[in-house]
């Protein structure tokens, strides 16, 4: 932006011309004043020296007395404005002529008769002419014209001087302390009152801003205590939350906290039942119902994070108590809800974590707790898990410093498709391998740490939600390589993507899909979904309808680490899945643990007995892949067939494989 | 009746007939200065003439002096019968008063009050009771004579006449007479162009230079001079100088009049140079006493005694009838009790002076 010219320079700019034109006007004006005046009384003196030197000349001309004359003469040609002096006779013969000097201007001629009278006679004598010169004049009215120019100037510097000061002392030193007054606001200082003496219309609108900035200040003051709230509730929002705990944690890094995360379970049901206005009187209901409980226990307010989500926090408090609140509060929540006279019953799911235990920061201990929360959801709803640091879990600021890794990978082409083949159960390794298809994987290429595996920065995308764009991303390349692989001959092998509960539940997935499958040409039959038990722990209409969609476009649908998450076998009644893939730790002593391959066994028999076709992942060993087969398995994977390959490498492997 | 009257008077002021008369003259001239000589003597003449016992003082042309020599007879122990005073340059009518308030009776000689002093004065025993009266000269006729000389004897010529008129002063009445009269004729006269009327103060020198300029000036244009008025002698003189250095012949080239009688004038006018000298009027000394004493005597009171007496033009025939008795007369020759007041009045006339001189001498 371009610097605006002052209020001064503005007014300099105005002043100075005007000035210069007024003084201008008036030297003009005085010297055509000055001109006429001159004209009027040299023509008056002209007249006069005209008459007193013929008048003088008239006796010693008479009584031929030539010194006289010449005197005379002489004393008329001493006036400053007499050229030349002439004498003439009454039959105008030249007697005396005289000349005052040379590179005399404007010349004026002028002659009167010389007339003799006494008492007795009167007689003409001759003439006298007087040349004069205007040169005198023109000076003078130089002279004046220049005191005239210079008192103007004069007059004009001091009013300008003054009116500059008084400019700068009343109107722009104000309005330069309103401009740092709002610059310091702006920057985040606290309004500060202008004093200032300012006179009239600018002590006015002083006195209007200051009032005006103190109505600003209070409207900010009120923004940001808003900002903090959330309007449905009127308790605490995230950003609100977030900048009360870090403030305790500031007052008081030496006393201990907890902090409960809450998730109001299948809420979304209640928005799709009756409605939003339901779901928004419900969500005030809760709030209301857990203040009350809590109310006096809480070091903080309680806070609402997300849509059905509340965190509350407690001070000087223990992992027991904290279990002793979360209990009492799921307790508390068992008492039916009413929502347009119905009674609703509403369960939650409650992550829980400890300052300092678990994170040294409220951002960290928000995450961690969310953390908990997602992984006991995963597990079974309603229940409360405190957040546990193990190997797999990594400490809230290394989570943190994953998360920006995420990011940056995603938007700066850190991420690598890795795909590990799944073969037929009778490949042999070096012999015969016959290839199904493989699974997409992802790495990230850390620039400081190397290649990092799913298993560290999968938990972290899931509690950050970037497993959405991360899901979206490893698809769309998987996608991709298989129609590059088709192009390459191999036409029939199937890609497996990995889908989170999230993902399903964020919804989009199966328009996605289609859509990748048609822009690569490529047939749906030959995309599997893989999914964990856990998906199926809530009788979720979604996880239903989701995979109804996924089946009815044509792919199939895989249980992964079947034998690891929820026990329960019902679901495989009700969904429609095509594929089991039996986790790794049921194969580890399958060649030497007589149980174990009979539980291998027994589990191929069962997806066989269900229609299902059965994958046995992690086979490290021949021995292993021996006992799957011979178990009735009918496809393997593990690094005994191929490790995890970068998507480029793995089709020119697969070729000639 | 003459001797009845003369009996009653004798009756009335034995004492008045016994004691000669005493008269003190305060002469403004320079002692030596010809023409207030002139007066003297003639006054002298006249007085031993008349019984008259006569003090002359000169007051050297200087108004101071004249002024302290009045006061000093004014105020001496022996009071004259009558205070004779010239009214020079005007100054002389301030000691009117003085005279009234010592009872000295005041006659003015040549020069009486002037025209602007007499509406001070009023007539002579009107305001001042002991003012008696005035003898002066006729300028008037004296400056008219003379420029009616210059036009007679001017040549006959259709041009007119470039006149010059070389003036005493302008303040003396009878300077101011000569000029009027002079004035009176010249503007008149349509053969005359007057073309400077100068003033010389009554000086050769400056009359010279005067008319050098004035030969000048015609000489520009071209003219020569024809005719000079001088109001005096020595100006006409101081005219004849610059004339004649500018090669002109006075007398033939151009005409000059003069007045005054001196032996100078009386010898130009001889020469030729001066077409006349006019004056006589030294024998206004004389008249005075002739005067006072018919006034003293009673023949005639103070309203006779103020008179106008003529003057007389002397031209070249008269210089040659006179000769030298003009350049040193001795006027004692004369019995000026011939000129007493006579029933037809007085006859003051410088001829008759003169004539009665060649008599004497005869």
């Amino acid at each position: 932006m371009s610097r605006r010219p002052s209020l001064n320079q503005l007014f300099m700019l105005r002043l100075v011309p005007l000035a210069l034109l007024v003084a201008m006007a008036v030297s003009l004006a005085n010297a055509w004043h000055l001109h006429k005046r001159f004209e009027v009384e040299l023509d008056r003196k002209e007249t006069e020296l005209l008459r007193i030197g013929a008048s003088l000349l008239a006796a010693p001309l008479w009584n031929f007395d030539n010194q006289a004359v010449n005197e005379l003469v002489e004393t008329l040609l001493a006036d400053a404005d007499v050229a030349s002096v002439s004498v003439y006779d009454d039959a105008d013969t030249l007697l005396l002529s005289r000349f005052a000097g040379d590179d005399l201007q404007g010349l004026q001629q002028r002659r009167a008769a010389i007339i003799f009278e006494n008492a007795l006679l009167r007689r003409q004598l001759g003439y006298l002419e007087l040349t004069f010169t205007r040169q005198r004049l023109s000076e003078q009215i130089g002279w004046s014209v220049f005191f005239t120019l210079l008192a103007v100037s004069l007059v004009v510097v001091a009013v300008f001087a003054w009116t500059m000061r008084f400019n700068r002392l009343h109107v722009v030193a104000p309005l330069n302390a309103i401009l740092d007054t709002l610059r310091a606001m702006r920057s985040g200082q606290p309004f500060m009152p202008l004093v200032s003496h300012a006179p009239g219309e600018v002590g006015d609108a002083l006195q209007a801003y200051n009032s005006l900035a103190v109505q600003l200040d209070h409207a900010h003051q009120e923004i940001a205590a808003q900002s903090q709230r959330d309007a449905l509730t009127g308790l605490l929002n995230r950003h609100g939350f977030y900048a009360h705990l870090s403030g305790w944690l500031e007052m008081h890094p030496q006393r201990p906290l907890g902090i409960l995360h809450m998730d109001i379970n299948h809420f979304r049901w209640i928005n799709e039942s009756f409605g939003q206005d339901a779901g928004s009187q419900l969500l005030r209901d809760i709030a209301r119902r857990l203040e009350d409980q809590l109310g006096a226990q809480l070091c903080l307010p309680l806070a609402r994070l997300g849509s059905d989500e509340f965190v509350a926090a407690f001070a000087d408090i223990d992992a027991p108590a904290l279990a002793r609140h979360a209990r009492t509060l799921q307790r508390n929540m068992l008492e039916p809800f009413e929502v347009f006279d119905q009674q609703v019953f509403v369960s939650m799911n409650l992550g829980g974590a400890l300052f300092p235990q678990h994170a040294a920061t409220a951002e960290g201990l928000l995450k961690v707790a969310e953390l908990a929360l997602h992984r006991g959801k995963e597990r079974s709803p309603g229940e409360y898990r405190l957040y546990r640091p193990s190997t797999v879990h990594l400490p809230a600021h290394e989570m943190i410093a994953l998360e920006r890794d995420l990011h940056r990978a995603l938007n700066e082409d850190g991420l690598r498709l890795m795909l590990q083949p799944i073969v037929t159960a009778d490949s042999q390794p070096g012999a015969r391998v016959t290839l199904a298809g493989v699974e997409a994987l992802v790495r990230i290429e850390h620039p400081e740490r190397g290649v990092l595996s799913p298993d560290t920065f999968i938990p972290v995308a899931e509690a950050s939600g970037l497993i959405l764009p991360l899901g979206a991303w490893v698809m769309e390349q998987g996608l991709a390589w298989l129609a590059d692989a088709t192009r390459q001959g191999l036409d029939t092998q199937t890609i497996a993507f990995n889908v989170s509960a999230r993902e399903i539940h964020a919804g989009g997935l199966v328009e996605r899909l289609a859509a990748g499958l048609e822009r690569h040409d490529l047939a749906a039959q030959r995309i599997i979904l893989e999914v964990t038990e856990n998906v199926m722990l809530e009788h979720d209409s979604v996880v239903r309808e989701t995979f109804d969609a996924l089946r009815a476009l044509g792919c199939k649908l895989a249980i992964d680490d079947f034998g690891t998450g929820f026990s329960s076998l019902s679901y495989l009644q009700h969904l429609p899945f095509d594929i089991v893939k039996i986790d790794r730790c049921f194969v580890g002593e399958v060649h030497t643990a007589p149980r174990q391959a009979a539980l291998v066994a027994a589990m191929i028999e069962m997806g066989h007995a269900l229609g299902l076709s059965v994958t046995v992942e992690g086979i490290e060993l021949h021995e292993q892949a021996s006992r799957c087969l011979a178990s009735g398995a009918d496809h393997l994977q593990g690094y005994y067939f191929c490790r995890p390959l970068p998507a480029a490498e793995a089709l020119a492997r697969f070729i000639t494989l | 009746m003459r001797v009845l009257a003369i009996c009653l008077l004798c009756l009335v002021s034995p004492v008045l007939l016994a004691a000669p008369l005493s008269v003190t003259f305060i002469n403004p001239g320079y002692q030596g200065e010809r023409f207030w000589d002139m007066v003297s003597s003639t006054m002298r003449a006249a007085a031993d003439d008349l019984d008259i016992r006569l003090a002359v003082h000169y007051a050297q042309r200087d108004r101071h002096v004249m002024q302290a020599l009045a006061t000093q007879v004014l105020e001496g122990e022996q009071l004259p019968d009558y205070l004779v005073l010239v009214n020079e340059e005007q100054y002389a009518v301030d000691l009117l008063e003085q005279a009234e308030a010592r009872g000295v009776d005041v006659l003015f000689l040549l020069n009486g009050p002037s025209a602007e002093q007499r509406l001070h004065t009023g007539a002579p025993g009107e305001r001042y009771r002991h003012w008696i009266g005035a003898i002066e000269p006729d300028n008037f006729a004296a400056g008219a004579r003379m420029a009616e000389a210059l036009v007679e004897a001017a040549p006959a010529q259709s041009d007119p006449l470039p006149t010059l008129a070389l003036l005493g002063d302008t303040l003396t009445p009878a300077s101011i007479g000569r000029n009027g009269g002079m004035l009176d004729v010249l503007l008149d006269e349509p053969r005359v162009r007057l073309d400077r009327l100068l003033t010389a103060h009554w000086n050769q020198e400056e009359a010279r230079t005067l008319t050098a300029g004035y030969l000048r000036w015609l000489e520009r244009r071209n003219e020569a001079p024809a005719l000079i008025w001088a109001a005096n002698d020595p100006i006409a003189i101081g005219a004849i100088e610059a004339l004649q250095d500018a090669g002109f012949t006075p007398g033939e080239d151009v005409l000059l009049v003069g007045l005054n009688w001196s032996p100078e004038g009386i010898r130009r006018v001889a020469r030729g140079e001066l077409l006349l000298t006019d004056g006589g009027h030294f024998l206004a000394g004389a008249w005075a006493m002739v005067m006072l004493r018919d006034l003293a005597d009673g023949v005639i009171d103070i309203a006779d005694a103020s008179i106008r007496f003529p003057m007389e033009a002397l031209d070249t025939h008269d210089v040659a009838t006179f000769g030298e008795r003009l350049v040193a007369p001795d006027w004692r020759d004369i019995d000026f009790a011939r000129f007493r007041h006579t029933p037809d009045g007085y006859d003051f006339s410088p001829r008759r002076a003169l004539d009665m001189l060649m008599e004497a001498r005869q």
